[in-house]
Formats: C-alpha cells, structure tokens, sequence
C-alpha cells in the first residue's frame, strides 16, 4: 500500500462489478480480490461499498444471485450476471470510453484557444 | 479461481434445502448476515496467512471491511423491498392462476354451473331490486337543496292525532313567533282545477302555496322564474308549472312564459316551468298557484287544512325546533284557549316524514328478499358439498403434488366467488328488469317512486351480496378441504380409494342436513307471512260493503263558481245530468255524491241536537262525515233502509230539510232512541232545523280494510253550501254496459249540457278501493313469490340430501332388501329420516315465524299475526312437500339390485 490509492468514482463501481462478473459467477470478495488484483490494489474500494451496490444492482434485476459453497467449501452468496446485466456493462463501459476520450483530448490539449 | 465458476447453470454445489427456500420467501436479515459474514471469515483467513494471530484477526478483518453496519441495514432495506415486491407478484400470479383454473372448473360442469349461476341469480336479483327501491325511497335524499334542513311542522290535535293538518291563524302565528325556521311556508292538500287549452277542457292538479314555500325548499325555475317573496301580493293570479305538465300540454314550448291560461274560468300568468325532477308535495302535481297575504285570514283557527313545511335556521336543530314550538304552541292555546286549547305541534324532518308509512312494508320486502338469497345460498353450498364428494379425488391428487392446505381452500373459494360473479352479473341484468316490473305494480301512494332507478350504490350492494354470496356458500367446501387434510399422510391413499365408492363422511352430512332445516325453516317463515297476507287478501275479498259496488260506475264533475253560481243552479244541472244519463243504453239507475268513494278523507261537519246541550263551546257536536246524495242515491247504491224513509224526489230546496243517518252515526249519537223525528242544525242549538227521516246501513266507501264510519246524508237539492259543487255520478249498469262504453256515451251526452266541462275520471267502482288495497296486495305478492321460491329450493335442497343420504348406504339398503325387507320398509326408513328432518325444521320455523309475523300486523286485515290456522296449514304444506321430496328418491332405494352392491364394495 505504498502506492497512492484513488478513489473509485462514484457510479463506476457497478460498472466494474459487472465486469468483474464477465469471468462468470463470483461471490463479493472474489470480485473485491479481482478488482484489487486488476488495478495492482491502486484503485481504493471499501468493501462495506460493495454489498449495498451488489443488492441494488440484484433488485434492478442486472445481477442475479444464489446460494453455494466457496472454495473452502463455506456458504457464500454467489452473483452473476443477467442478460439485463450484460446489456448494461455495454452501454457503460461504451459511454465510460467516450467520456474518457472526450476528456483525455481536452486535458492533453496543446493548443492554446484562438 | 475464475474458471471454476464459469459454469453459468449455477446448479452445481448448492444445497438443495437452500434452492427449496429461495422459493419458499427469504428470510432477509439471515442472509445479509451470513453473506457478511463469510466476507469477514475470507478477509480474517487471508490475515491469519499473513501472519496476524487467530485471535485478532477478526477484529483487525472487522477494521479492513469498513462501516459494518450501515453496510448491514443497506442492504436489509433493499432486500425486504424486493421480498414484498416479489410476494405481491407472486400474489397475483397465483390469483389469476385461481381464476383462470376456477373458470375451466366451471365449464367442465356446465349444468351443474348453471343450477348454481340461476339459483343465486334469484336471490340477488330480488334482493337487489327490492333493495333499488329502498335506496330510492327511503335513502336517497330529497331532490331539494339541503334536505337533511327541511322539516314539517304538524299540530298535535286534543285527541292525540301528531299529523294533524294546520289552520292558517296558526301558521301565521307560527311565522310570525318562532325563531328556529330560516324560511316557513304553507301549502294546500292537492287540488283539482280545470284548463281550458284552445277550447279543451282538461282536469289537472294543483297545490296552493304560500310563496315562501320555494324559499323553504331552495326551489329555482328551469325556465322562467318560481315565486319570490313579493309574489305575496297581489291578486295570485300566476301560476308556475310542472315540467310534466308543460312538455304533455304545451309541447314544451321555450315562449310560454307570460302567457295568459283559462284555470277554473279565470287568467293567469304563466311565471315559469320547474325543472322535470321537482315534485312537491308528491308526484302528480300539474300546477302550483300563490297563496296571497288578501287570502290568508290571520284569525282563522277553526279550520284546519294547512300543510306547513320549513327549514331549520342554521343555528337551529329538529330538538330546539320543537322545544320552541312546544313553547310557541302553550302560548297560543293560553291566548286563544276557545279553539287552541290541548293543541301541541309536531316537527318531523320531511324525509322522514315523507316515507314513514311506507318504511315498515319495505323493510319487510327486504328482509323476505334477503332471506330468499340466504336459501339460495344454503341450497348452493349444498350442491357444492354434494359436488366436493365427486371431487375428493382431484383434491387429493393436487394436494399430493404439494398444494397445501391453504392453497385448496384459497382455490374452492375462488370457485365460489368466479361462480357467484357470474350468477350477480345475471342478478343484476334480472335486477333491472324487476325494478322497472315493481315501480309499475307498486302501489301509486309509496312516495318517490321516481326517484327509484339503477344507481352505483345498487350496483355496489350486488357487488355486495354477490361477494358475501360467494363466501358464505364456498364456506362450506371449503371447510370440508381442511378437514380432510388433516390426516395428510395417509390421506391420498385412502382418497383415491374412498373416491371409488363415493361416500362422503358423516359429519358431511350432517352439515348438508343443517343447511336443510336451515332453508325448510327460512321458507316456512316466508311461508308463514305469505300465508297470513293471502288470508287477509281473502277476508277483504268477502268483505260486506254495505252496498253493492259490482255493477257500479262512477263519474266525477265539478261545476266551475264562474258560470254555475248558486245551489239552485248546480241542482238544476246535476238533475239534468241524472235524468239524461238514466236515459242512456245498459243503465239501470243513476244518483250523486259529493263522498270520494275508496278515499280515506271526507267532508265533516260538527252540528247540533235538538233538545240536547252539547260539551261543546259551540254546542255542536264533534264533527262527522257528512255526505250529500242526489237522485236515488240508497236504491242504486243498494244500501238498505233500516228505518224511515230515504230521499224522494219531493225533498226539493222548498220543502222542509232533511236528514238520514247510518247506523253507526245513530248508535253513536242516538243509543237508546230511534233518530228518526228528532232534529238536527248545522248552524247552532237554535235551528234552523233538519229533521232526520230514515235510519239506512252502514257502508265501507271509504276503504275496503277500514271499519265503516258513522256518517249523515243531506239531500243535495237541499244543501245551503255554495262552494259545494262538486258530484260524482254513481251509475248502475246492467250486464253489457262498462265504464269503457258508459264514459263514451257519458262524454257525448256531457257535451250537449256543457262542452266546457270536463268529466274527471270514469272507473268501476270496485276498481277505486284498489288504491287502498294496493300497497298489501304488494307486500302479498311479493311475499308469497319469495315464499314460493324458496319453498322450491328448499324441496330441491330436500331432494338432494335424500338422494345423496339414499345413494351412500346404498350397501346397508342392498343388504336389507337381500335380507328379505319388503320395499316398503325400506321407504319407510328414507321417508321417516326426511321426516325427522323436517320435524326440526317446523319446530324452528315455526318458533322464529311466532316471533317474527308481528312486524306484518299493520299489513294484515281481520287475522291474528298468530293466527293458528294458518300456520297449521304451512306446517302441513312444508311437511307433505317434504316427505314428497324425499319419496322419490326412496323409492330409488327400493331398486337397489343387492348382489350389485355388495360386488361394487
């Protein structure tokens, strides 16, 4: 934890999540561990954060969730990802990709306004 | 770690006991808190591997995972959301899922769903046809502004009578005096006028009134205007008109204000129409014309023929109304004690006041129709327990595949409530058309009729009953399924099996019995009460009149003052008339009377006996009904001459007056004498005289159910009343002539006498009491189709029970009849049990109709509400239709083939 975290932005953390959940099902903290694992533990996440965006996203119907046991062999709640869900991860993570653009050609602007 | 959960199926690793509970409902806060949990167990394992010691890496995992809590009810919150969210749907799925499955149900049993659909539809279409009418009559407020304000004020005479009519002196006092009425107005009784329309004289009906009664009743014009306070002076020569009367006669036609009409001879202004749904005092009224301050005659407290109406003061109340008038009335009698003294008065609000009379028929009505549904109902839940034994299978099966008990339940009453729908649906088509079928045969003198019709609360009282309906005969199936699955485990082996031979267990029968006495009592009450109308209705059918009113035709007339001016001119045209019409095809006699015959009001007059002083300041005694007889009254009546004389021709306006009293009049006035030579004056204790010259028999012309009233007859060719010129014809006619052919010829022979005067009315005269028979001939025929009806289900309820009771012991019967019973023994044994059963069934109804026939005594005429005959004749009728109904399914037993059975068992 050397590094400086970042905060994730609000209203991108279930976009993350659904994409996390690309790789097929996965209880919270091995999406927590992937993400971390992914950003090399740059990107700050609470884990309280993501049980509420986890049941939110459930009720919207994106993810869907069911009882298992963990590799442990532990009951864990499992979620994966709806056809709501993967209709949803596209239109983000498109509109996620124009607005960083967007913004990457205003930052990295050279020249000076006319 | 990923690839291990690719598997998309999710069906690997689960227990099956938690998929079982995904569907059964959640318990939300467990599954928060082991989801939570288990993210603390992974966070603490991954520190112990790290090196933290066991015993605080829980605390430290605790610290790494953040606020816990606030996590924790998060998502609680959005878990129960979407739990409840989940039920209500999953609520509604099941119910559409009941209905829809209720519906193939349904069909599948076609006439069985019809017998039930019909039967119910009976019961809710009277009930709520009867119940259209109460909500028009008795419920629906007064089509005025603020009804529950209006009231009448009535005195309360001496003799204790609360309605008594009003004097003008006492009105005007009342006005001038009392402090509780925003607004206070008299009219008149409704009276007879004549229009003549561009030539063509017609009668129509008007109600005087002072001009603040439209005040009173917050009353605007639809066309024109109505009475303002200042139309109290002046001659009163305006007239305001019906809505009725201006589309019948005027073609509603938009100029007709100002317009001058021809009313009894004299001109009025038209002022205005009011709007169609305006009707006061009742229906009927043509016309209503001002009463002006010239013709009030504040002193005149003598005659009382005034009807008062008034509206509360904003600050007043019906208790502080009355306890003002109560004070306002002991002044006046102190004031005025010659003729107010024992007077009171009476404040009752108008809607009250309005249908008073008639409340006790129609709750009497609703409560026959309402009984008739509740058999309807124990005669389908009947069915519906037969039918169950049928369905026991089905039940079993489903409930095997994992229904529970609930869910069956849920799924019979569902059944009952899609059938009852459809049985109120047609209830509700057959309520209309009944309504309409009633308000025609209702008797005329039950107030706003008009204002019965088919509204949202009628609706949603069928609505009502339809739903309770549902309920209260699904109840009992229903039932049934719980208690069948108490047993479960066992309970689809022994169903499937038990299914085979049809049996029903004997709790079962004894509920089906219940309901059986159930309706034979309902239907005996019913019964009862039909049975005492119908004995009325043949009492006043044999009814001695006094005077034979077959054969009789009468014919009304009424001089108009302007042009006949005079008794020696209204003689001379009455005599004219009798002579001319005795002259006519079929007529065997002709005579006059000023008496409304089959009317309960009548003229009275108070008089005096010679020789006699009087307990009266006038030294007059009390009023009594005078009628006055032209021609040859007694004969063509046919009311015999007890003693004396009747009138002759000779008793002409020249010869000495006199007089013949009924025997009841004499056995009033004359106990131990005979009236005849004694003299009496209707002026005072000094004459002028009449003498009395016959004593003649009483007569029922009033009302067939009303006792005769005593009553004296003056010659009209004698009478000294100048306002008196009015007559209706009696006419006797022989075997060919009718009041049809008889008004034809009677209109012609009227026309050549005076073409302006109009003939009121041509009747039988039988057909006049029909108005006073009318509203218990109603009540009669309504309770005896209720009675009828459910005399019907109840053998239809009786048939079923026997024949189902006959087809499970069909064993036992099979054995007798092997073991050498005669047929007949086995009958008897069936017919013997219906007997029982029904035996209970008196005994109950008998008791409930002894406690209940008491509310028909207003209705009943010359019969006890108790009386025995009666009901010894509806406890044979019950008991023979009974023990008819369950003939015919015993003698089914007696056909039982008993090798057959035993080889079914």
């Amino acid at each position: 934890m050397a590094r400086q975290e970042v905060d994730v932005l609000q209203g991108t953390l279930d976009m993350l999540v659904l994409k996390a959940l690309t790789w097929g099902r996965m209880h919270g903290y091995s999406i927590l561990a992937w993400l971390r694992q992914t950003t090399d533990g740059e990107l700050r996440i609470e884990d309280a954060a993501l049980y509420p965006a986890l049941h939110r996203m459930e009720a919207r119907g994106l993810i869907a969730a069911e009882w298992g046991l963990s590799e442990n062999n532990r009951k864990a709640k499992f979620y994966r990802l709806t056809v709501r869900g993967r209709r949803e991860l596209r239109a983000e993570s498109e509109s996620w990709t124009r607005y960083v653009s967007v913004i990457g050609k205003v930052m990295s602007a050279t020249e000076q306004p006319a | 770690m990923n690839g291990q959960w690719r598997d998309e199926s999710g069906e690997r690793g689960v227990p099956v006991w938690r998929r079982y509970l995904r569907f059964r409902g959640r318990d939300v806060r467990a599954d928060v808190a082991d989801e939570l949990e288990f993210h603390l167990e992974m966070i603490a394992e991954r520190l112990i591997e790290q090196g933290v010691a066991p015993d605080c890496a829980r605390a430290r995992a605790r610290e790494e995972f953040g606020d816990f809590e606030r996590a924790r009810v998060l998502c609680e919150g959005i878990g129960a959301d979407q739990a409840r969210r989940h039920e209500w749907g999953e609520l509604f799925d099941s119910l559409a899922k009941d209905v829809q499955f209720a519906f193939r149900s349904v069909r599948r049993a076609p006439g069985f769903t019809a017998t039930i659909v019909f039967t119910l539809a009976l019961g809710i279409g009277a009930s709520t046809a009867i119940f259209s009418i109460v909500r028009g009559v008795l419920l629906r407020p007064l089509p005025f502004a603020e009804p529950d304000k209006l009231v009448r004020v009535w005195e309360v005479s001496p003799r204790g009578d609360d309605h008594n009519v009003v004097s003008i002196g006492n009105y005007v006092s009342w006005r001038e005096r009392a402090r509780s009425f925003s607004a206070i107005g008299a009219h008149s009784a409704q009276l007879g006028v004549t229009l003549v329309e561009a030539g063509e004289p017609t009668r129509i009906t008007t109600t005087d009134l002072t001009p603040s009664v439209m005040q009173v009743l917050g009353a605007r014009a639809a066309l024109g205007r109505t009475f303002v306070p200042d139309d109290d002076k002046g001659d009163g020569r305006t007239v305001v008109l019906s809505h009725d009367l201006w589309v019948r006669r005027f073609g509603a036609d938009p100029g007709i204000v100002g317009r001058q009409l021809m009313i009894n001879d004299a001109s009025y202004t038209v002022l205005g129409v009011m709007p169609a749904k305006f009707e006061f005092p009742s229906a009927g009224v043509d016309i209503w014309r001002p009463v002006t301050a010239d013709h009030i005659d504040a002193e005149e407290r003598r005659s009382h023929n005034w009807y008062v109406v008034g509206r509360l003061a904003p600050t007043a109340s019906l208790a502080t109304a009355s306890a003002e008038m109560r004070a306002v009335a002991g002044a006046l009698a102190r004031e005025y004690p010659q003729y107010m003294k024992g007077f009171g008065t009476n404040v009752v609000s108008m809607a009250d006041d309005m249908v008073a009379s008639v409340r006790p028929l129609l709750l009497i009505l609703l409560a026959g129709a309402t009984l008739l549904l509740v058999v309807a109902c124990a005669n389908i839940a009947n069915l519906l327990l037969a039918r169950a034994v049928g369905r026991r299978r089905e039940m079993a099966v489903r409930g095997a595949l994992g229904a529970g008990r609930a869910r069956l339940v849920r799924q019979l009453l569902t059944e009952s409530i899609v059938i009852a729908f459809i049985g109120g649906l047609l209830g509700a088509a057959k309520a209309a058309l009944l309504t309409r079928a009633l308000t025609m045969l209702a008797p005329e003198d039950i107030p706003r009729l008009s204002a019965v019709r088919i509204d949202g609360a009628v609706l949603g009282y069928a609505l009502a009953t339809t739903l309770a309906s549902g309920l209260l005969f699904g109840f009992a199936p229903a039932i049934r399924v719980l208690r069948h699955r108490r047993h479960d485990g066992q309970s689809l082996h022994l169903a499937l099996r038990a299914a085979g031979d049809r049996g029903g267990s004997s709790r079962q029968a004894r509920v089906r019995s219940i309901l059986l006495v159930g309706e034979l009592a309902v239907s005996l009450i019913l019964l009862s009460g039909a049975g005492l109308l119908l004995r009325s209705a043949h009492r006043l059918a044999q009814i001695d009149y006094g005077y034979r009113p077959a054969g009789l035709v009468s014919a009304s007339f009424d001089l108009p003052r302007a042009r006949y001016d005079g008794n020696d001119r209204h003689t001379a045209f009455y005599d004219q008339l009798i002579a001319g019409v005795g002259e006519l095809p079929h007529v065997a006699g002709v005579a006059g009377t000023t008496e409304e015959i089959g009317s309960a009001s009548s003229m009275t007059f108070s008089f005096a006996i010679e020789g006699r002083p009087s307990r009266n300041a006038s030294g007059r005694e009390d009023a009594q009904p005078l009628r006055v007889v032209a021609g040859d009254y007694f004969r063509v009546m046919g009311i015999p001459v007890r003693r004396g004389r009747p009138f002759t021709a000779s008793d002409r306006a020249d010869s000495p007056p006199v007089a013949i009293v009924n025997e009841s009049l004499a056995r009033l006035l004359w106990p131990d004498v005979d009236p005849v030579g004694s003299r009496v004056s209707f002026v005072g204790p000094s004459g002028p005289w009449l003498q009395v010259v016959g004593v003649v028999g009483d007569t029922r012309s009033n009302a067939a159910d009303a006792a005769p009233v005593p009553a004296m007859y003056v010659p009209f060719s004698q009478k000294r009343w100048p306002w008196m010129t009015w007559l209706t014809l009696v006419v006797r006619t022989d075997a060919m002539g009718s009041p049809k052919t008889l008004g034809s010829e009677l209109r012609g022979f009227v026309r050549q006498l005076d073409a302006r005067l109009p003939i009121q009315g041509v009747s039988a005269v039988p057909d006049l009491y029909r108005e006073s028979v009318a509203r218990r001939r109603f009540a009669t025929v309504l309770t005896a189709a209720f009675a009828g009806l459910t005399l019907i289900l109840g053998v239809v309820g009786m048939y079923g029970v026997v024949s189902y009771g006959v087809t499970q012991r069909r064993r036992e019967f099979g054995i007798r009849l092997a073991l050498g019973a005669r047929a007949s023994q086995v009958t008897g044994v069936v017919v013997r049990e219906a007997l029982a059963l029904a035996a209970i069934a008196l005994i109950v109804g008998t008791t409930a109709a002894l406690g209940l026939t008491p509310l028909l005594s207003r209705l009943l005429y010359e019969v006890s509400p108790r009386d025995p005959v009666t009901f010894a004749a509806v406890a044979f009728v019950v008991a023979t239709v009974a023990v008819a109904a369950a003939w015919l399914p015993a003698r089914r037993a007696t056909r039982i083939d008993p090798a057959m059975t035993i080889r079914d068992a």
